[in-house]
C-alpha cells in the first residue's frame, strides 16, 4: 500500500540519461570549416550548386541567433529579415567607402542596437503577442525600405556591389568561404552561450518563466539578450546575401524571408546545435533540387514540410534521436546475441 | 553577498482579488536559523502570502524588509528576481526544474544571478569565464552531495522521481545562497521515506542558519520541524505561538478540523444560527438514524445482498507524475452517502476528481459492474457519474433554466427533461423562483444550489460533491443538510468531500477518513466519534509516521 508508483529517494534507478560534461566547443566549428574547405577544394561543385550551398550557409548563419531565441527562450520573432536588411544595406553603403570590416561591424552594431530598443519596447509582451508585434514591425520595415530612397534607393535597389575577395577564389567561392568562417564563429558562440550561466538562464525562462524569476533571473533581460544575438547573426547573413547577389533590394528582405528564417531552426530542431545547418539544407536547398518536378515543385515541398510538422514536430533532431536509439538498441541486441552464443558452448 | 541577513520582516500585508481579501493585514517575522510553520485551511491565503513575500503579487499595504548586518533592505516594491538575488528563495508545490538538463546544470541555475562581468566573458567563451564555470560546477556538485544526491550529478532531471527532484531543488537553494526559504508544501506528493529525507535536509538548512517559512498540511512534519507556528484563516492571522500549544488551541482545532462536537450550524460564526436550525437539525439527525437503520445496511451487517453502485480498487490519482492518493479502496451502495473527510492536502478532492475522470488515475473504478477508469469524463457523465466541483460551476451568462438544460443534455438522460426539472425545483424551491435569472446574478448559496441542481439534472447514479457547504452562509448549512438527506431518500447515491463534520454526520451514512493520500479510517457514521476524528485529522501521536493507524480501525 505504501510502496506505490512513487519511487523513493534512493531507489536504484539506472542513470541512463546521463548528460556528458561540456562539449568541446571547437568541435562543431572545426567540422564546419573542414566541410567547407573540402567543398571548395575536393568536391568543386558546379556554379549553380555552389550558389545554392552558399545560400544555405548564409541562411544557416543568419538563423543561428533565431535558433537561440526560439530554441533557448521559446520566443518567436517574425521580424528578422529586418536585421538581414540592416546588414545588407550597411554593406551596400559602407563597404566601398570605409572597407569591408567597418561595413560588417557597423551593420552588426546597428542591428543589435535596433534589437535592444525593440526588445525593451516589445519584450514586456507575452510571447505570442511579441510574435504578432514583430510581424507588424517587419511589415513596417518593408515599407521603410521601399520609401527611404536616399538610403535604399527604393525598389530599384543598390547594384554593382562588391564582395570580400579571398585570394585564389572566384566571387561565389569567396562569399562561400567567408560564410563558412562566420558560421563557424556563430556556432562557437551558440555553444559557449548554451553552456554558460547566461544560456542556462535563457533555457530556464523557456521552461518555466515565473519559476526562473524566483532564481533571480530577469525574464525580459534574458529575452533581450537572445533577441540581440538573433539580430547580430541575421545582420552578418544579410551582408553576405548582398555580396552573393551583387545588389541590395527590398524583395530580398520581405516577410517571406523572415518566415524562412524562422522555419529553419524549427525544421532543424529548436535549440539543437546543428539545427540551422540541417534546417537551411531543407528549407533552402531542397526546393532547388525539386526543380525536376516543374510546377509541382512547391506543392511537393509544402507537403513535405506539412508532414514534418505533423509527424516529426521535434524537427530533424528528433529523427536523429530516433536513429540513435535504434542504433543503440541494435548494438546492445547484437552484443547480447554474441555473448549468448559465445557463452553457450561453455 | 557580503552582508548576512538576520531577519525577514513583513508588516501589515494585504492582497485582494476583486472582493475577496486573500491576505488581510498579515504581519510575520522569520529569524535566521528558525523554521516557522504556516498552517491553515484551503483558501486561507497561505500561498498568497508566500507570493506577496516573494514578489509575485504586490501588497496593497504594508512593508517587507530584510534586516541585515549592513542595515535594512526594503523589498516592498522590488521584483521577484531582485528579491531572489537579495536572498529570499521560493520553492513551489511541484518541483520546478528544467527536465532536459542534468541535476548539476539545474543546481547551477541557482547561481546564474551571480558572477557579474565574468558572466559575459563566459558566455562568449573567454578564459576569465572558464574559472567562473568551474567554480559554479564545483559549488553545484558540493551542494548535491550535501543533500545526498552526490551520485546523481549527471542524471537528467526528467529521469528522476519527485523526491529526488525535490532534493535537487534544495541543492539549488543552497547554491543560490538564499538566506530565507519560502517552502510551499515541500512534502506534497512524497512517499514516507522521501518525506523523512526531505525533512532531514530542511532541518539541516535551518541549523546552518537559513530562515525557513514552511507551509505544510502534513502536521507530523510541521511538528517535527517548526520552532513556532502561525495559523491563518480567511487571509488573517488566527493564532501564533509555540507548536504544541497552538495545535491544541481550541480555535485552531475548530478551523482545521471543523468543530468536532458541532451541530449542523457549527461554522465559525455559529451563534447566528443558534435559534433557527434546531428543528431542522433534529429532523436531519432522525433521518440519519432512520437511514442507517432501515434504508441502508450497516456496514458490519454483511447480509445485505445489494450490489455496490460504485467500487474503486487501489485508485491512485496523479497530478502529472505525482500521485496524490495512494491505492485508495472505496465502495458505495445505492442510496448511501459517503463522506470523505480528512485534513487539507489529504487527497479528498483529488480522489473525487479522479473518479470523475478529470485527473489521470491508476487502479480500477467500476460503476454498476462495468469498468469506467479508462473512459473520458463526458462518457463517465453519460454512464451515471455526476460531479459538482467546489466552485465556478454555472455558466454565468446563461439563465438558471439554460444551465440546468445544459447539464441534462450532458448527463444520462434517464428521465425526461421535465422530470429532472421538477426534481430540482422540488429539492431547491429557491432555484425555481429564480428560474429565468442569469446564473451570475444568484447569491452564493443559490449558486451552490444551482450547482447541485445541475449535478442532479444529469440523473446520476452517483453524485460526487466537492465541499458542497463551502461558500454557504452558516444559516444555510442546516437547510442544506436537510436537502441532502431528502436527496438520499430519493435513492441518489452521493460521495461528498466536506469539512463541516456536522454536515457529514447529518447527511452521510458512511465516513472515510484520508490523510496524506491514504485511507486512515472508514466505517459507519455512528462510529466516527470525536476521538477518531481527532486522530484522523491531527495525526496525534503520529510523529513517527509508521503504521500505528491500524489500531484505530481495530479500536472502532
Amino acid at each position: 500500500m505504501t510502496a506505490t508508483a512513487l519511487s523513493l529517494v534512493d531507489s536504484a534507478r539506472p542513470a541512463r540519461a546521463v548528460i556528458p560534461a561540456r562539449h568541446w566547443r571547437w568541435t562543431q566549428p572545426a567540422l564546419v570549416i573542414v566541410a567547407g574547405v573540402l567543398m571548395l577544394g575536393v568536391v568543386r561543385p558546379a556554379v549553380f550548386d555552389l550558389r545554392v550551398f552558399t545560400l544555405v550557409v548564409i541562411y544557416a548563419l543568419a538563423a543561428v541567433g533565431l535558433n537561440v531565441l526560439v530554441g533557448f527562450t521559446g520566443v518567436v520573432s517574425i521580424a528578422n529579415a529586418m536585421f538581414l536588411a540592416v546588414g545588407g544595406y550597411a554593406w551596400a553603403r559602407l563597404a566601398d567607402a570605409y572597407g569591408p570590416g567597418i561595413a560588417l561591424v557597423s551593420g552588426l552594431v546597428i542591428a543589435v542596437v535596433l534589437a535592444l530598443v525593440l526588445g525593451l519596447l516589445l519584450l514586456r509582451l507575452e510571447a505570442y503577442y511579441f510574435a504578432v508585434a514583430t510581424l507588424a514591425v517587419g511589415s513596417f520595415a518593408t515599407v521603410v525600405m521601399r520609401n527611404w530612397t536616399s538610403v535604399t534607393n527604393s525598389d530599384a535597389g543598390i547594384i554593382g556591389l562588391g564582395y570580400l575577395p579571398v585570394p585564389g577564389l572566384t566571387a561565389v567561392q569567396s562569399v562561400f568561404f567567408l560564410g563558412i568562417i562566420l558560421l563557424a564563429f556563430a556556432l562557437y558562440f551558440q555553444e559557449t552561450l548554451r553552456t554558460s550561466s547566461v544560456g542556462l538562464a535563457l533555457l530556464s525562462t523557456r521552461f518555466d518563466a515565473p519559476g526562473s524569476q524566483a532564481l533571480g533571473i530577469g525574464i525580459a533581460q534574458s529575452r533581450i539578450i537572445a533577441f540581440a544575438f538573433s539580430a547580430a547573426t541575421a545582420a552578418l547573413g544579410g551582408a553576405l546575401m548582398v555580396q552573393l547577389t551583387g545588389g541590395a533590394f527590398p524583395d530580398q528582405f520581405s516577410i517571406t524571408h523572415s518566415i524562412s528564417l524562422l522555419v529553419i531552426p524549427i525544421i532543424g530542431g529548436r535549440g539543437w546545435r546543428w539545427a540551422t545547418i540541417v534546417g537551411a539544407l531543407v528549407v533552402i536547398a531542397l526546393p532547388e533540387y525539386f526543380r525536376f518536378l516543374d510546377e509541382y515543385r512547391l506543392v511537393a515541398y509544402g507537403v513535405l514540410v506539412t508532414l514534418v510538422a505533423l509527424f516529426v514536430p521535434g524537427g530533424a533532431r528528433q529523427l536523429v534521436t530516433w536513429m540513435d536509439t535504434a542504433w543503440r538498441r541494435g548494438v546492445s541486441h547484437l552484443r547480447r546475441k554474441t555473448t549468448s552464443t559465445s557463452g553457450a558452448p561453455a | 553577498m557580503t552582508t548576512r541577513a538576520s531577519r525577514l520582516v513583513a508588516r501589515d500585508l494585504s492582497l485582494a482579488f476583486g472582493a475577496l481579501r486573500a491576505v488581510d493585514d498579515m504581519s510575520l517575522t522569520v529569524e535566521r536559523g528558525e523554521c516557522v510553520g504556516l498552517i491553515g485551511p484551503n483558501g486561507a491565503g497561505k500561498s498568497s502570502l508566500l507570493n506577496l513575500l516573494s514578489g509575485y503579487h504586490r501588497s496593497s499595504t504594508g512593508t517587507i524588509e530584510l534586516e541585515t548586518s549592513g542595515g535594512v533592505v526594503r523589498l516592498t516594491r522590488t521584483s521577484v528576481a531582485r528579491r531572489a538575488r537579495a536572498g529570499v528563495g521560493r520553492m513551489f508545490q511541484t518541483p520546478r526544474l528544467v527536465p532536459e538538463l542534468s541535476a548539476r546544470e539545474n543546481v547551477e541555475l541557482g547561481w546564474v544571478g551571480r558572477g557579474g562581468a565574468r558572466r559575459v566573458l563566459e558566455s562568449v567563451g573567454l578564459p576569465g569565464g572558464r574559472r567562473l564555470a568551474r567554480a559554479r560546477a564545483t559549488a553545484a556538485v558540493d551542494a548535491l552531495t550535501r543533500v545526498g544526491m552526490g551520485d546523481r550529478v549527471a542524471t537528467q532531471v526528467a529521469e528522476m522521481s519527485v523526491g529526488q527532484q525535490r532534493l535537487v531543488e534544495f541543492a539549488r537553494a543552497v547554491v543560490s545562497d538564499a538566506q530565507f526559504l519560502l517552502l510551499d508544501e515541500p512534502f506534497a506528493g512524497l512517499a514516507r521515506r522521501a518525506r523523512a529525507t526531505v525533512a532531514d535536509v530542511i532541518a539541516q538548512l535551518r541549523d546552518e542558519g537559513i530562515g525557513i517559512l514552511l507551509v505544510e498540511h502534513d502536521l507530523a512534519q510541521v511538528r517535527r520541524l517548526a520552532d513556532r507556528l502561525v495559523v491563518m484563516d480567511h487571509g488573517r492571522l488566527v493564532q501564533a505561538g509555540p507548536v504544541q500549544e497552538t495545535l491544541t488551541d481550541a480555535e485552531v482545532i475548530k478551523i482545521y478540523i471543523g468543530d468536532v462536537e458541532l451541530d449542523i450550524g457549527g461554522a465559525p460564526t455559529g451563534s447566528a444560527v443558534a435559534v433557527e436550525p434546531e428543528p431542522v437539525k433534529v429532523h436531519a439527525v432522525v433521518d440519519t438514524a432512520d437511514a442507517s437503520g432501515s434504508m441502508t445496511p450497516d456496514p458490519h451487517a454483511q447480509t445485505a445482498p445489494v450490489d455496490p453502485v460504485l467500487v474503486a480498487r487501489g485508485v491512485s490519482v496523479y497530478y502529472g507524475s505525482i500521485p496524490a492518493t495512494h491505492e485508495i479502496d472505496l465502495e458505495i451502495r445505492p442510496g448511501d452517502a459517503l463522506g470523505l473527510v480528512g485534513p487539507n492536502g489529504a487527497g479528498k478532492s483529488t480522489l473525487l476528481r479522479g473518479l470523475a475522470g478529470l485527473l489521470s488515475t491508476r487502479g480500477e473504478i467500476t460503476l454498476h459492474g462495468s469498468r469506467i477508469d479508462r473512459a473520458s469524463t463526458p462518457r463517465r457523465f453519460r454512464q451515471g457519474i455526476g460531479f459538482v466541483p467546489q466552485s465556478g460551476t454555472a455558466v454565468a451568462a446563461l439563465t438558471v433554466a439554460e444551465n440546468i438544460r445544459l447539464s441534462w443534455l450532458a448527463g444520462t438522460r434517464r428521465t425526461s427533461y421535465q422530470d429532472s426539472v421538477d426534481r430540482v425545483i422540488d429539492l431547491f424551491p429557491e432555484i425555481g423562483e429564480r428560474w429565468n435569472a442569469h446564473a451570475g446574478s444568484l447569491s452564493g448559496g443559490q449558486r451552490q444550489m444551482l450547482a447541485i441542481g445541475r449535478g442532479l439534472a444529469t440523473n446520476p447514479s452517483v453524485l460526487l460533491l466537492d465541499e458542497p457547504s463551502a461558500g454557504l452562509a452558516p444559516a444555510l448549512v442546516a437547510p442544506f443538510a436537510d436537502a441532502l438527506v431528502r436527496l438520499r431518500e430519493q435513492q441518489v447515491t452521493t460521495i461528498m468531500v466536506e469539512h463541516n463534520l456536522g454536515l457529514v454526520r447529518a447527511s452521510c451514512t458512511h465516513v472515510q477518513a484520508l490523510r496524506s493520500g491514504h485511507t486512515v479510517w472508514s466505517g459507519a457514521t455512528a462510529d466516527f466519534d470525536d476521538r477518531v476524528a481527532r486522530r484522523a485529522f491531527l495525526g496525534e501521536d503520529d510523529t513517527r509516521e509508521t503504521n500505528e493507524l491500524e489500531p484505530i480501525e481495530e479500536a472502532v
